[in-house]
Order: structure tokens, then C-alpha cells, then sequence
């Protein structure tokens, strides 16, 4: 991954409205730690971050951080947002000065490549239940993206993260039991909720501890 | 419909609906997803109907998932009934909504139809909801 020179300011105020107005004015307060230093707080536009996490490496972008009043550039990643609930939009960043020769763990997405079978033949649908995984590399070896092949996917079958082999100088972290995608078969809750709808009118639900007899003990 | 099959009460409070919610505000399960924009009550004919219409336009393929549930009864006096003798019997249940919540997700079928059948769902719904994506971009303006 190549690094994306990205100009940021310390913010001087750190206050809740202080941070409000800079939101106003589109642009985005964070804050930059590790590698021994001081906590400091900054700022940087929402543009300029737009274009540093658009490129291929997506939010695993390796920035170069100039910052105001120091001479050398800080390589920094993206290790937390914030993000408003209503309107999908960050409103906080954590940014991590790293070293290059350190190791870090970084979620790495994962695309599904191929007509797996099952859907091909038997009419299923792939379920993708696992769209990130957790990678530990060199900053400069982590991956872009995670490039699975689901052909060979049956009906029923499972892809696990042990199935998965490393192609580059990174390993997989996390439970190797994680499922990353399964083929199902389609419409199997269409069964159940239109037996529910002949159902008519529902029954009250029980109140713990007035059950009937024969209830109470069968749920002991 | 949906309903709890067991409860501690029969009857609870109304409660109040302030502030936005406390989780699920990120498709998790799918890759579209239905936002709340607004506070409310969501019934369980409500949700049943949402789901009926998004199931009709997706057809066969595509996945369906209801992330919130009706836990809450709402009761109600008969017609005609003097003030007084107790609270009302239970009439039905409902979901309590915040701003921000995803009611509903799903996956398996293309965007343009994704968002055809999230918008009939959304017409079904008492509160004004936004179609959403699990790759949405956070950074725009």
C-alpha cells in the first residue's frame, strides 16, 4: 500500500460545541496517538479524507500526516470512527501513528468470486455473513481486499475462515470457525410466516408465572 | 404476527421515545437496509404488511430480515366504557423505534430492486425511513 500525504491542524479547542462549528464548516475533528506520543488533538477536512480512503486500500490507507508546526510526517492509520446514527456520517476519528516495521491488525474486506454451484444448479442463494476479517501484517503487506472463490459451493456447505489460505506475508486473526458465507436455500422463511398467516387471530402470550400447570413444569 | 411468546407483565408503561437508538443504526446481516428517521411505534400489522410487500416485489431470491420486534403491548378500553374500572385489556403489540434504527435488511437481489422494495415496505411503516447500504459513504458531505 502507498502512503496518501494528507495535510491536517491541530484543533485547539476541544470542546463539544467548538467541535459542533468545525462539523458545520465540514470539517471533521479526531485525534492522533501511538507510538509513544502525547495524545493530540486535530482536524482535518472531510474532503481530504474522502479522497485518502476512496483509493484501493479503502479505509486500510496508510497516511502521511503533515502536521502544523512539525517537520517530519507521522505515518498514521485509520483506527476508529465515530459515526451519527440518523444520518451515516462520521463525526470523530481516531488516527494511529504506526511504524513500519511493527505489525498491526487491520479488518480487511472480503469479496465472493465465482457462480458457486449450489446457486447455479440448485437454485440457492449465497448468505455472505462475514464481510471483514481481521488480518495481522506489516502495514505495507496488508492486503486490499480478500479474494474468495465460492465455485465449488454446494447447497448446505459453509466457507470458514480456516478454509482460507494467506496468498501474501499476513495471517488471518480471530475465530477460524467464522463462517464467511453459506448456500441456502431461498424462501425457507416463506414457509413458516405463511403458515403463521393462517393462523387467524393470535393467542395472548403467557405471563411468567401464571402458566398453566402443565407449562410451567415443562419449562422447568 | 409477531409477538413475545412469554411476558413478566401484561401490561407496561408507555414509556418515553426520546434521544436516538442504542444499537443496530449499521446494516449488519444484509446488504440494504431500511433506516428510521423518526421516533414511533411500529406495529406488529405494520411490520407483517412492510414484509409482505418488500417479499412480493423481491420474489423468489433475496433474503429477508426483521431486526426489530414487537415486545411492547399497547392496551385499549372497549368502546362506550366509562373512565375508571382499570387499565384496558391488551389490543396489540408494537416495536419501539428511535431515530437511526434498521428495521429491516436485505440481500440477494440488486440494488434498483432493493430500493423498489424498501420504498413499498417504507409505505407501510407510520414513520419516514431512508434507504440504506452496508458500503455507504461515510465521509460525504
Amino acid at each position: 500500500m502507498s502512503d496518501t500525504a494528507i495535510d491536517i491542524t491541530k484543533r485547539e479547542a476541544a470542546s463539544t460545541r467548538a467541535n459542533k462549528r468545525l462539523r458545520k464548516l465540514d470539517v471533521i475533528p479526531g485525534v492522533l496517538y501511538g507510538q509513544g506520543r502525547e495524545p493530540l488533538s486535530i482536524q482535518i477536512e472531510r474532503v481530504k479524507l474522502r479522497a485518502a480512503f476512496s483509493g484501493d486500500a479503502g479505509r486500510n490507507a496508510i497516511l502521511s500526516l503533515n502536521i502544523d508546526g512539525e517537520k517530519e510526517p507521522v505515518t498514521a492509520i485509520l483506527k476508529a470512527m465515530e459515526i451519527d446514527r440518523v444520518r451515516d456520517r462520521v463525526t470523530h476519528i481516531d488516527l494511529m501513528a504506526i511504524s513500519m516495521s511493527e505489525k498491526i491488525t487491520a479488518p480487511v474486506p472480503v469479496h465472493l468470486i465465482g457462480d458457486p454451484d449450489g446457486v447455479k444448479l440448485d437454485g440457492g442463494m449465497i448468505e455472505h455473513s462475514l464481510h471483514e476479517i481481521l488480518v495481522a501484517a506489516l502495514p505495507g503487506a496488508v492486503p486490499t481486499e480478500i479474494n474468495v472463490d465460492i465455485t465449488d459451493l454446494r447447497i448446505g456447505h459453509s466457507l470458514h475462515v480456516r478454509d482460507l489460505t494467506a496468498e501474501g506475508s499476513y495471517e488471518f486473526i480471530g475465530d477460524p470457525d467464522a463462517v464467511i458465507c453459506s448456500c441456502v436455500v431461498t424462501r425457507a422463511a416463506m414457509a413458516s410466516s405463511a403458515s403463521a398467516e393462517e393462523g387467524g387471530e393470535p393467542a395472548q402470550p403467557t405471563v411468567i408465572g401464571e402458566e398453566p400447570a402443565g407449562d410451567a413444569e415443562s419449562a422447568e | 404476527m409477531l409477538m413475545p411468546r412469554r411476558v413478566k407483565h401484561r401490561r407496561v408503561h408507555r414509556g418515553r421515545r426520546t434521544g436516538e437508538t442504542k444499537g443496530h443504526a449499521r446494516v449488519t446481516f444484509g446488504e440494504y437496509g431500511l433506516k428510521a428517521m423518526h421516533e414511533g411505534w411500529i406495529t406488529a400489522r405494520q411490520i407483517e404488511a412492510a414484509r409482505i410487500a418488500m417479499t412480493r416485489k423481491i420474489k423468489r431470491g433475496g433474503k429477508v430480515w426483521i431486526t426489530i420486534f414487537p415486545d411492547k403491548p399497547v392496551t385499549k378500553k372497549p368502546a362506550e366504557t366509562r373512565m375508571g374500572s382499570g387499565k384496558g385489556s391488551p389490543e396489540f403489540w408494537v416495536a419501539v423505534v428511535r431515530p437511526g434504527r434498521i428495521m429491516f435488511e436485505l440481500a440477494g437481489v440488486p440494488e434498483p430492486l432493493a430500493r423498489e422494495a424498501m420504498a413499498l415496505a417504507a409505505q407501510k411503516l407510520p414513520i419516514p425511513c431512508k434507504f440504506v447500504t452496508r458500503e455507504g459513504d461515510l465521509f460525504e458531505g
